[in-house]
């Protein structure tokens, strides 16, 4: 279990929640390791999550951008849609195991809510979920899946009321009732142990493409693609590959500009050292370090501030970092869903869109692997509002109309 | 040195005054640049005793609705970290000895620890409080205070371990911000002879015992065991309630104080 990152990480948190930490990190050092825990938590992965999940060769797009070999990571086909669930289930796993009778956890997007939700109700314990009133309202899809999963939702009306704020809300909560609550953070970041314990769940993405690669190709690849918010499918994706000769592209959220609130991009944007939510890292700041307010057509990339140890991996240059803006996120979200079948999410189409650039620009006995980090079903009211608007409207209005208030 | 000095000091101000201190906190800028003079004045005529000033941050981890609302407020009315020693100057003008800076750690380090603890060293601040600077990650935060000469608070919880007790009192300078209800500050607090006999470990240092405290029967549960009562949230909604039905926050807030100290019915 590593603190620090380089100088990124730590424990920068009040002494109210010292002692729910370190009850956590003994517990996450027991039980991880132990045999019991990794037998239930791999048949819980493997009859309940889907895994493994499918490295699928790109025939189509291969041939068409004649660049490198590209191969997509379907981690859109675990259930819940996205690779969410991989740490979602070990975290309210280890829950079950210390005696927590319930979990709680922030959710942005709603996948990582949803996540929780569902290895909740799986594993038989109380679920609640904290998030911010911008996202309940452009995410109700998943506020419903959630509850019928039998979470209570709570909506956090603070601050922009986005995913940082359900960060803060969930870490107050937290403070109130950790005697009995376990507090399932999404991503690999937050204050130790945290990170790196999200990471080394996450890190069966990177090892299923280890195993499929060799086995179908006979060597690693070249490039690793994906995308990143808080970046937890990009460590996972990443983490088993550092030590080798393997190109490693994190791609952040362009948004509709390169100005401050335009976007969300910090590794390659102008975001500063800071500490905030309990670890240290980059964050999108203003020179006094107050928090700047983020942008991103996708809600779960739509976050200030990055894992330690991906801010420590980009600083070191081991991770290149790339942004792709909303407009060409959609356009890779068409580009795949026509030559590949399938529909990305929003977040994933951000590694796409950085495919679609660095194929082409590579030789063709080269491989590409990127991670469709989950699928796209649940964007379909900004993707339908965005590329089909009128048809969509139409949709929307005879449905209501089919409503009686 | 220091420790023997400040407790010397301690005995002796038990012996002649039993009297409880009302530390009263107040988010900088809130409501406004101006209003905010009024809070202190009110402070002041109510007989408040040490102040305690936040510095408004985005994201205040530690604090409830109501003191996270004044920040957001503050910082949407456009105030500057550095409009911090505005704020300080009042307090002094306005006849506070005691001051004491409370900060989320991302504004300090942003500003640069030892420029943040020398400049509020200038600027005549008793201590400064961090509650997300914990001792193991601190960045060199509380060696900066002491060798700057300026008191770094830690902030103790109800039902802390006596091991962690005792590492916070190594790395105070004589005094500490107690929280006596595990949480987030905002609601009120029942303190009972469990609560008196924790906050009883503290006996050999300073104690600023605060979170949720809004009555004078609460002051009086405190005294004799606290140096000073904290009170943050309660007159954050006062003043909340002040611009919203329009009276005059210095008077109310005035009141309010002497109602906690027992002055006033």
């Amino acid at each position: 279990m590593s603190k620090y990152f380089g100088e990124f990480g730590g424990q920068y948190i009040g002494e109210v929640l010292k002692p729910a930490l370190f009850e956590l990190e003994c517990a996450v050092k027991e039980i991880i390791p132990s045999e019991k825990f990794q037998a239930e938590l791999l048949k819980l992965l493997k009859t309940y999550a889907g895994r493994p999940t499918p490295l699928c060769f790109a025939e189509n797009l291969t041939r068409k951008l004649n660049g490198s070999k590209l191969y997509i990571k379907l981690e859109g086909l675990a259930n819940t849609g996205a690779h969410k669930i991989n740490n979602a289930l070990g975290q309210v796993l280890i829950a079950k195991y210390m005696g927590k009778r319930k979990v709680i956890a922030e959710t942005g997007a709603g996948q990582h809510g949803v996540a929780v939700a569902a290895s909740s109700a799986k594993l038989g314990l109380e679920c609640e979920i904290f998030m911010g009133a911008i996202d309940v309202e452009r995410q109700r899809p998943n506020v419903f899946l959630m509850e019928q999963y039998g979470a209570k939702v709570t909506v956090v009306t603070s601050g922009t009321k986005i995913l940082k704020d359900a960060v803060n809300a969930t870490l107050k909560s937290w403070a109130e009732c950790s005697d009995t609550a376990f507090y399932v953070l999404g991503s690999a970041l937050g204050p130790y142990p945290y990170p790196d314990m999200v990471a080394g769940f996450q890190s069966i993405i990177g090892n299923e493409i280890r195993k499929d690669i060799l086995d179908i190709e006979g060597r690693l690849p070249d490039v690793l693609i994906a995308c990143c918010g808080g970046g937890s499918n990009a460590i996972g994706t990443f983490k088993p590959f550092i030590d080798d000769k393997v190109r490693l592209v994190a791609v952040e959220a362009g948004g509709i500009g390169d100005k401050p609130g335009e976007n969300a991009v910090r590794m390659s944007g102008s975001a500063s050292k800071g500490i905030v939510e309990g670890y240290k890292s980059f964050f999108l700041q203003t020179d006094e370090g107050q928090i700047l307010a983020t942008h991103s057509i996708s809600a779960g990339l739509d976050y200030p501030g990055i894992g330690p140890e991906l801010a420590s991996l980009g600083r070191s240059g081991r991770i290149e970092f790339m942004k792709a803006y909303d407009e060409e996120v959609l356009n890779a979200y068409q580009e795949f869903a026509q030559n590949e079948g399938l529909i990305f999410a929003l977040e994933s189409a951000h590694a796409a869109a950085a495919a679609l650039r660095i194929v082409p620009q590579m030789d063709k006995n080269t491989i590409a692997v990127v991670t469709m980090s989950g699928r796209g079903d649940k964007d379909i009211f900004i993707t339908a509002k965005s590329l089909d608007a009128e048809n969509w409207i139409k949709f929307l209005k005879s449905e209501c109309d089919g409503y009686e208030y | 040195m220091l420790r023997i000095g400040l407790n010397f000091l301690k005995v002796s101000v038990m012996v002649m005054n039993t009297d409880i201190k009302i530390m009263a906190h107040a988010v900088c800028g809130y409501p406004d640049r101006l209003l905010f003079q009024e809070v202190l004045n009110g402070f002041k005529d109510g007989g408040a005793d040490i102040l305690e000033l936040q510095i408004p941050f985005s994201d205040p981890t530690a604090d409830g609705p109501v003191i996270t609302d004044a920040c957001e407020g503050s910082i949407k009315n456009g105030f500057r970290v550095r409009d911090v020693f505005e704020c300080i100057a009042h307090a002094h003008k306005t006849g506070f000895k005691e001051i004491f800076v409370m900060s989320y750690a991302n504004i300090v380090y942003v500003y640069g620890i030892e420029k943040f603890v020398n400049d509020m060293k200038s600027a005549g601040v008793t201590g400064l409080i961090v509650p997300d600077f914990p001792i193991e990650d601190d960045d060199g935060f509380y060696d900066t205070c002491r060798r700057a000469g300026i008191i770094a608070m830690p902030v103790a919880v109800i039902n802390m371990a006596d091991e962690r007790i005792n590492l916070l009192k190594q790395k105070t300078s004589g005094n500490i911000y107690l929280s006596i209800r595990v949480g987030i500050t905002g609601s009120q607090t029942i303190i009972d002879d469990k609560v008196k006999h924790f906050i009883s470990k503290f006996s050999d240092i300073s104690v600023y015992a605060g979170f949720g405290i809004c009555c004078n029967e609460q002051i009086k549960q405190l005294e004799g065991i606290a140096d000073a009562a904290v009170v943050g949230s309660y007159f954050t909604k006062i003043i909340k309630k002040c611009v919203e039905d329009g009276s005059d926050i210095r008077k109310t807030l005035a009141l309010e104080v002497k109602k906690l100290k027992g002055e006033q019915n």
